[in-house]
């Protein structure tokens, strides 16, 4: 163990002796992931102010005469609108030849929306006698422009439903008389949930993936080089020629990265923790969700990282023990990073029924495990499973590795 | 003591391998069943042309590599099944074997004297020693990458000394070396003979082997054509020197091999 801890701490040094290394290792990805966040903050909350300074222009084809009454409330000078608190440009238009041009003002966004009415709107609402067509109001609008799409959804909910109401109450009277029943409409306490599984459910389905890549991600660049740029740069003979048993120079090396992957991988969690509410506070969108976890919660997901750690260092130090140099190293380890992503992705989309053989499967047991972990469905059997499948394949991978150190073909290229 | 019996190495080469040597044949034969025995307090030259097979012959003794037939005692213990008493007992240097330049020539002879399971006073009084005699005290705090060729040298020299091995094998000493640098090398060699260590040099150099070497094997095409001593070697050759010695066993070689 001694000569283990003497390997362990050269490969700490080596890492924390170098300004460089240290700077884009733990503090670029804080900054980075920090200023990405606050970047999108930013970019977010102008784009909703400009929705809202945006005062669109509807053009109103045979507006009846009870719309312009109905709409009189809301009027603030000629063709000018205030609903909601936004201002609207209404032009009123009769001539149907127009229409034509007025959709090309749509098509290139210079419009925002086209209300048209019947001609005899009011007559046809009037004398409906229950046998004839109801009449049809078409708007036009362009899903594609922002304006126009905001535009179309606000005049829909907060003016022609709201004058559909109107003219229906005039017809029956009393419009309670056509609720048969209402849901919930006193009920405050409809809701029975737990928040932290509600809360977990949101940060399950992201966390665990943004984990397990981020864990791979750190350890790939310093895997590569303790490994194979140890070959490549003529280093690992000289510890080759030392009398220590060369698993303990594997063991040393791998113990090192998994305490740099850890700490890296944590330093990007931690400012994705602390860089998220920024972005949603930003966005005036916070809900109160916060990480809240219980000291079970939080042991079973501190083993489950640092056994995930355990195994994808160990799938490194393999892959780059095969390669000559760390070129060479990055072309083998970048699909099993590819691997990671996808299998990170898969359990975003998947549900909580997860087997007991599925969490026994490399990457995606221990993932789906750390995901169950937020949502509180995962078992004790599920839990040792997705450790042991990290132990298993982790200790399956350093042995390889240690093998290899013994096979002159692979370590002296002989 | 060095004993190597009955030594051959054979290279499997893959298809890339081959490419890369332009070998026609899968196989290559390094070494060729070689045996000599080299003891304490001489300087033990291994001569040859570059491809020769000397580097794979001093390799295997190191352990880096198995002899694929044959075996080699060093004080008795077998390389291929007691490595680890093996390496404890000697230091291989090689321009394939480096120091990371990362780190300073203080801090690698500390961790390699660790490795060693050195007691720490021990590695000071050695690293006294040795920075002294190679004038690396000065730079022992810089990193290994700011130093000159020569330095780095004799930084690599120090450092796999740490132990203060019995046997010292050495490839290429000289090679890329300033002249104040080789002779500061050459020196230290005769030093560590003085005091009863076993060196093993290989070289292409006959003028350098002239002067260093007490005795000394000849590989010709991975076979070893002569084993003994300068002069046996001139007398065998009728040769004036050990570079007229050397072609005329060449020469014999590949009359016989033709």
């Amino acid at each position: 163990m001694k000569v283990v801890t003497i390997i362990m701490r050269k490969e700490l040094y080596r890492v924390f002796s170098d300004k460089k290394l240290i700077f884009g290792l733990f503090i670029l990805p804080a900054i980075l992931v920090v200023g990405m966040f606050l970047l999108m903050a930013a970019l977010a909350s102008s784009l909703l102010a400009d929705w809202e300074e945006h005062e669109p222009t509807i053009a109103v084809y045979h507006a009846p005469a009870s719309f312009e009454d109905y709409m009189q409330e809301y009027a603030s000078s000629a063709g000018i609108y205030e609903i909601a608190e936004k201002i609207y440009h209404v032009m009123e238009v009769t001539d149907d030849a127009e229409l034509e041009t007025l959709k090309g003002q749509i098509y290139d966004g210079s419009l925002d929306l086209i209300v048209v009415f019947p001609e005899d709107f009011d007559e046809q609402v009037a004398g409906y006698n229950g046998a004839e067509t109801i009449p049809e109001v078409q708007t036009f609008y362009n899903p594609s422009e922002d304006y126009s799409q905001n535009a179309h959804q606000d005049v829909v909910d907060q003016v022609l439903e709201k004058y559909r109401k109107v003219l229906l109450e005039r017809r029956v009277g009393d419009l309670s008389s056509l609720t048969i029943f209402t849901i919930d409409q006193t009920n405050e306490e409809s809701v029975i949930q737990n928040d932290n599984k509600a809360q977990g459910k949101l940060l399950g389905s992201v966390i665990p993936y943004m984990v397990t890549i981020l864990l791979f991600a750190s350890a790939m660049s310093l895997g590569t080089d303790s490994f194979a740029g140890e070959k490549e740069r003529g280093t690992m003979a000289s510890l080759l020629m030392t009398p220590i048993k060369r698993s303990q120079i594997v063991y040393g090396k791998l113990f090192a990265l998994m305490i740099l992957s850890g700490l890296s991988a944590l330093i990007y969690g931690g400012s994705m923790i602390f860089a998220m509410p920024l972005f949603y506070r930003t966005l005036g969108t916070l809900t109160g969700q916060e990480l809240n976890f219980s000291a079970g919660q939080m042991s079973m997901l501190l083993v489950l990282i640092v056994t995930m750690v355990f195994m994808y260092v160990a799938a490194i130090a393999w892959l780059s023990t095969l390669a000559k140099n760390v070129k060479e190293a990055s072309t083998y380890v970048t699909p099993a990073y590819l691997a990671v992503t996808v299998v990170g992705m898969f359990t975003i989309f998947r549900g909580d029924d997860t087997t007991w053989i599925q969490y026994l499967i490399p990457i995606y047991g221990p993932t789906m495990a750390l995901k169950n972990i937020f949502t509180l469905e995962l078992t004790a059997g599920g839990f040792l499973l997705a450790l042991l499948s990290n132990l298993i394949f982790g200790a399956l991978f350093a042995g390889i590795t240690a093998k290899m150190f013994y096979k002159e073909k692979i370590m002296m290229n002989a | 003591m060095i004993e190597v019996q009955n030594v051959t190495k054979i290279y499997k080469l893959n298809k890339k391998q081959m490419e890369e040597q332009k070998a026609s044949a899968s196989m290559k034969i390094a070494v060729k069943n070689v045996s000599l025995t080299a003891q304490e307090g001489e300087i033990f030259g291994v001569l040859g042309p570059n491809g020769a097979g000397k580097t794979t012959l001093l390799r295997c003794i190191s352990t880096l590599l198995n002899p694929t037939e044959g075996s080699i005692l060093v004080n008795g213990h077998d390389t291929v099944k007691e490595g680890d008493q093996v390496r404890q007992s000697l230091a291989f240097l090689t321009n394939e074997v480096k120091m990371d330049p990362h780190f300073s020539p203080k801090y690698l002879f500390r961790f390699f004297g660790r490795l060693y399971g050195i007691p720490e006073d021990v590695i000071t009084e050695r690293q006294k020693e040795l920075f002294e005699h190679f004038n690396i005290t000065e730079f022992e705090d810089k990193r290994v990458e700011e130093l000159s060729t020569g330095m780095k040298q004799k930084v690599s020299i120090a450092v796999s000394l740490v132990h203060d091995p019995g046997i010292v094998i050495f490839d290429e000493p000289t090679n890329g070396l300033d002249i104040i640098t080789a002779r500061a090398v050459t020196d230290y060699l005769k030093l560590l003979k003085e005091r009863g260590k076993l060196v093993i040099i290989s070289t292409h150099i006959m003028p350098e082997a002239q002067k260093l070497c007490d005795r000394m094997a000849m590989i010709i095409q991975g076979s070893c054509v002569f084993q003994g001593t300068l002069e046996e070697a001139l007398v065998q050759t009728h040769a004036e020197d050990l570079e007229d010695a050397f072609f005329e066993l060449y020469r014999q070689t590949m009359e016989v091999e033709a």
